[in-house]
């Protein structure tokens, strides 16, 4: 066995103390980002990625927040570059594979993963803003509170933001077909 | 007909409730950590190569100048040294914050180095004998650096500049609005001819205003967006009308540049005035534009240095300025 560096063992130390926050905190940040993903398939990668940026920007975790709070902050980044970048390859690439809960399980109602279908078009079609406002306060039924805590945003705007989009996604799923 | 509103967000909720993470990976983790910040220590030790080199040629150029049969008779051996030392000096600081996280380090070492590519790629066609090593060593070396960049920098950052909405739109606005103060920075200092000062100090002065606007446009102000819009729409005319002197090469540079900005900045405007966030996503930008521009000015500069290698036409040039 090799020796290691004091540089990688500080980083080890730095992902133990994250593990513990994985064990802790994991399946609540894994259901923000499927959440405002709307890729189940995608949870397990996105995840992963929000505890190595994690690992490498816990020098910049203050205690100003609690440690759940900023991984949910990580988190939200993660969610929201990769639904960009989906964005970004499906105006490039028609031809991709429909999107959002193609791959849930077979036996699941058609209808109902029809509507998750619709219901994360919608979602893509909205700004980044309000797509946060709509999963953290419709999507995970957070108080406006709490929501606000997690995103940074005033409690007011979010309360505006989140009715805008629920009016949105709502018209979108009602009136569609 | 559509879907039951109530019925759909439970679905999706029922769905999600399912997922179960699968056990914690630390050392997966500390690997992929660990290769992304040798990748960064890389990118760090290239672009202070990359400085060294442009520090080296300009040193080399204004030291034992003329250094080249490739140069102008009319170009000075302190000319030379004035001529690219903004530029160098950009380059040189941009490479310094390469490894900086913050977006404010990242806009300025995006902008530096467009600055510098935009510049020494008109500056191949429109002065080929003025600077005739440091200007395509100036442009390589830009375009290396911002290839080498990683695409997701201006995506969060350290979260000094946590806007969202409009974000990619005010970053790029911002360090085209930095690039063009280097210009017009670069621009004072240029001016040497007897009787020019003048327009040197009209370059000073429109720098220092962009940069205000630069200021004010960081810490999101709506004077900051108006001042940069102002600035941009007026450096552009007075570049066409004569107030400002410089070659046409330049003054197209400096107007497109205002134009991306002004396209940039009219849906900021409507969004200050309507004082809400937009209800549809934005179109993002298409990445690669940029890396399309980087090598379109990379060929550019080549085939410059081509066309001015035969001495007949180097001769014309340096006659015509």
């Amino acid at each position: 066995m090799t020796a290691r560096s004091p540089a990688e063992v500080e980083a080890t130390d730095v992902a133990e103390r994250l593990a513990e926050a994985y064990r802790c905190h994991g399946a609540a940040v894994a259901r923000t980002i499927a959440a405002y993903t709307g890729e189940p398939s995608m949870v397990e990668d996105l995840l992963n990625e929000t505890f190595i940026r994690a690992v490498e920007r816990i020098e910049d975790f203050e205690d100003r927040s609690t440690l759940e709070t900023w991984l949910h902050g990580i988190a939200l980044n993660v969610a929201r570059a990769h639904v960009a970048k989906r964005t970004r390859r499906r105006r490039i690439d028609a031809a991709l594979p429909p999107g959002p809960g193609a791959t849930a399980a077979v036996d699941e109602d058609v209808g109902a993963r029809e509507a998750v279908r619709v219901l994360y078009r919608a979602l893509d079609a909205l700004s980044e803003p309000l797509r946060e406002a709509f999963v953290l306060c419709v999507l995970e039924a957070r108080t406006l509170q709490d929501a606000s805590r997690r995103s940074g945003v005033a409690v007011s705007t979010l309360h505006a933001r989140r009715q805008r989009a629920e009016a949105f996604v709502r018209a979108r799923l009602e009136g569609d077909r | 007909m559509g879907f039951d509103y109530a019925k759909a967000l439970e679905s999706a909720r029922r769905q999600h409730a399912k997922l179960a993470p699968n056990a914690v990976n630390v050392d997966a983790w500390v690997a992929r950590s660990t290769r992304r910040r040798h990748i960064a220590l890389l990118r760090q030790i290239i672009a202070a190569l990359l400085a060294l080199l442009v520090l080296g040629v300009w040193l080399v150029s204004s030291l034992g100048h003329p250094t080249s049969v490739a140069t102008c008779q009319w170009v000075t051996g302190p000319a030379v040294l004035r001529y690219g030392v903004v530029h160098v000096v950009g380059f040189c600081v941009g490479a310094a914050f390469v490894q900086r996280r913050s977006t404010w380090a990242r806009m300025i070492v995006a902008a530096a180095w467009w600055s510098s590519l935009l510049a020494a790629t008109v500056g191949v066609w429109t002065q080929p004998g003025a600077l005739p090593v440091l200007m395509p060593t100036m442009a390589f070396a830009s375009a290396a650096g911002l290839l080498m960049l990683p695409a997701e920098a201006y995506e969060d950052g350290s979260g000094d500049f946590p806007l969202r909405v409009h974000r990619r739109a005010i970053v790029v606005m911002l360090t085209l609005a930095i690039a063009d103060v280097e210009t017009l920075a670069s621009a004072a200092v240029n001016h040497d001819e007897p009787g020019m000062l003048g327009y040197a100090l009209l370059d000073g002065v429109a720098a220092a205003v962009m940069l205000v606007g630069v200021i004010g446009l960081y810490r999101l102000r709506g004077w900051g967006l108006l001042l940069t819009l102002t600035a941009n729409v007026c450096v552009a005319g007075a570049a066409w009308s004569g107030v400002l002197v410089y070659d046409p090469g330049f003054a197209a540079l400096l107007t497109v540049t205002a134009m991306l900005q002004m396209m940039l900045g009219v849906p900021l405007l409507r969004t200050l005035w309507r004082g809400d966030v937009p209800l549809r996503r934005e179109r993002g930008a298409v990445p690669w534009v940029g890396r399309l521009v980087i090598i379109a000015c990379v060929l550019a500069s080549v085939s410059g240095v081509v066309r001015f290698s035969d001495p007949a036409t180097l001769a014309a040039a340096c006659a015509a300025h």
